[in-house]
């Protein structure tokens, strides 16, 4: 059987993250009083120390910081993936997060700046990560 | 600085494949390259900076490594401690030891390294990847260490303008000095273009394979003594004029920008303690784990100004004969990448050009060098200035 491709191993600070993830949300930890996100989850906000965090749900849709296309594939589990792309996305009001970009038609037009949208990925029997792909591609 | 803290001396073992020896061993074959090299002898040093064996290879971590290194020695440092930044650790040893010297803490501190990479196999990409990203919010989305560096290289690259070819003119001038380097791996290869680089197979955008550096095995030492004690050994040492250090964020996602590497604030530092001007740098080498980072290096050091590294490769400033000398033994990409020990192929070559001992590739008339290290995803950065007199 070939390797499997990893899913992620949630903490208790990470879990609300993952659990929104499974049922196909987006939800990350915001401190309320410097009203900003705290992300990835951490046990202290890095502004106030803080430790109170709300969660909410960023937009699903934001563009690409930068990106590159993995024509050798980091080890065996991405090698039926490869040519993939692994991006960091700017969420619309933010946070930042790394993703790959998926359901793309040409490799070669991807860009720094492109529009992406959010969409799932099945890891697992249980969960799903985060992913994106182009706007419009639905 | 007080007591003028310079390298004294210096030694690097051929990077290769070292199969019969592990980190350790490779230590081991370091001290007798050294000692076999300069006129020092164990009891001379009182100090010991270490980096630990076992880090990227399998059988666990060893962070003891300087008690082995002193007992290999048979001697009683009274300065001493295994210590990591990846391959920033080595510049930063430097600054250590020469923050010891200053404070009479020290006299003589020999930093050592030894690196080798994992064995492929046994599920070597995968520890590699899970070591150099975030456990959940980067590792499931099939990073690798190319990958992860390519973001940089990528967003600068946008912002600049720079091209392929550009990234290719770097491999291809560092070849030009690794055939001038009886040490260099990739000597034997012969010369390399822009053609061969921008042909070979693409690895992770944009790094074509000739874009990344050769991954062998190596280690390295480097002695640190005061100034007067570093006249006994070397005629002519190289004097640590100015050190900077940042440390970024370690998880490159957290990053809140990708067009610089990191290198500026710790470059400033280094410039601002030495007193010299970027102009009157006269050769520079920069850590290359892939053919972007000197580009990014000379823009952020101040030796160019923001896009303009292109240029001084395309110029021929960079190559053999040029103003303005890069990566005079080759760099990681012709020279070799000795593990965890890469960052102190770049000291070692920027002690030799100052101290005049860089043989056929010697640079004439060097007074100068900076040095620029990173370590980790381009999370740890330390730059050194280096010259063949003392600070006034
Ligand atoms: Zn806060």
């Amino acid at each position: 059987m070939a390797p499997v491709k990893p899913a992620p191993e949630p903490t208790a600070l990470s879990a609300p993250y993952w659990a929104a993830a499974a049922r196909g949300e987006l939800s990350a930890p915001w401190c309320e009083p410097c009203a900003d996100w705290v992300f990835p989850p951490r046990p202290r906000c890095p502004r106030c120390g803080g430790s109170e965090m709300g969660w909410r749900a960023p937009a699903s849709t934001g563009q690409v910081v930068t990106f590159s296309v993995v024509h050798q594939a980091a080890y065996e589990a991405y090698r039926d993936d490869q040519p993939y792309v692994v991006a960091i996305v700017a969420l619309d009001g933010g946070p930042q997060l790394m993703t790959n970009l998926v359901d793309v038609p040409d490799l070669g037009a991807v860009t720094v700046g492109q529009r992406v949208e959010l969409t799932y990925e099945k890891r697992g029997p249980e969960m799903q990560i985060p992913q994106f792909r182009p706007v419009g591609r639905s | 600085m007080r007591n003028d803290p310079a390298l004294a001396a210096v030694t690097e073992i051929r990077p290769g494949r070292y199969p019969e020896l592990d980190e350790l061993a490779l230590n081991s074959a370091v001290i007798s390259a050294f000692l076999d090299q300069w006129e020092v002898r164990p009891g001379d040093i009182d100090g010991v900076l270490a980096a630990p064996t076992g880090v990227l290879t399998d059988g666990g971590a060893d962070v003891a490594v300087h008690e082995k290194v002193a007992d290999e020695l048979g001697i009683r440092p009274r300065f001493s401690q295994t210590m990591y930044a990846g391959g920033a650790g080595y510049a930063l040893m430097v600054a250590r030891a020469a923050e010891a010297i200053a404070a009479g803490r020290a006299d003589a501190v020999l930093c050592i390294s030894a690196g080798k990479f994992p064995k492929v196999g046994a599920a070597s990409g995968e520890k590699i990847a899970k070591f150099v990203s975030h456990p959940e919010f980067e590792y499931p989305y099939g990073t690798y260490i190319p990958v992860l560096y390519a973001l940089f290289a990528q967003r600068w690259m946008a912002e600049t303008g720079a091209t392929g070819e550009d990234l290719a003119a770097v491999a291809v001038a560092q070849r030009q000095w690794a055939l001038l380097h009886p040490d260099a791996f990739m000597r034997d290869k012969g010369p390399l273009t822009v053609a061969d680089v921008l042909g070979s197979r693409m690895i992770a955008s944009p790094f074509h394979l000739y874009d990344c550096s050769v991954p062998l095995e190596g280690g390295a030492a480097l002695l640190v003594t005061s100034g007067e004690r570093a006249r006994a050994v070397n005629r002519r040492p190289a004097y640590l004029l100015g050190y900077g250090e940042v440390h970024m964020e370690g998880a490159v996602s957290m990053r809140s920008t990708f067009d610089t590497g990191g290198a500026t604030e710790a470059a400033r530092q280094a410039f601002a303690m030495s007193g010299l001007a970027p102009s009157e740098i006269d050769v520079a080498q920069l850590y290359d784990s892939f053919s972007a980072n000197p580009l990014m290096y000379l823009e952020e050091c101040g030796l160019a100004g923001r896009g303009k590294a292109p240029e001084l490769y395309h110029s021929g400033a960079t190559a053999p004969g040029g103003s303005l000398p890069v990566n005079t033994y080759g760099g990681l990409m012709s020279f070799g990448h000795t593990g965890d020990a890469s960052g102190m192929s770049m000291v070692v070559e920027g002690a030799l050009q100052v101290m005049g001992r860089a043989g056929e590739r010697q640079v004439p008339g060097t007074s100068t060098a900076l040095v620029h290290t990173h370590g980790g995803m381009l999370s740890e950065h330390a730059t050194l200035i280096l010259g063949d007199r003392a600070e006034s």
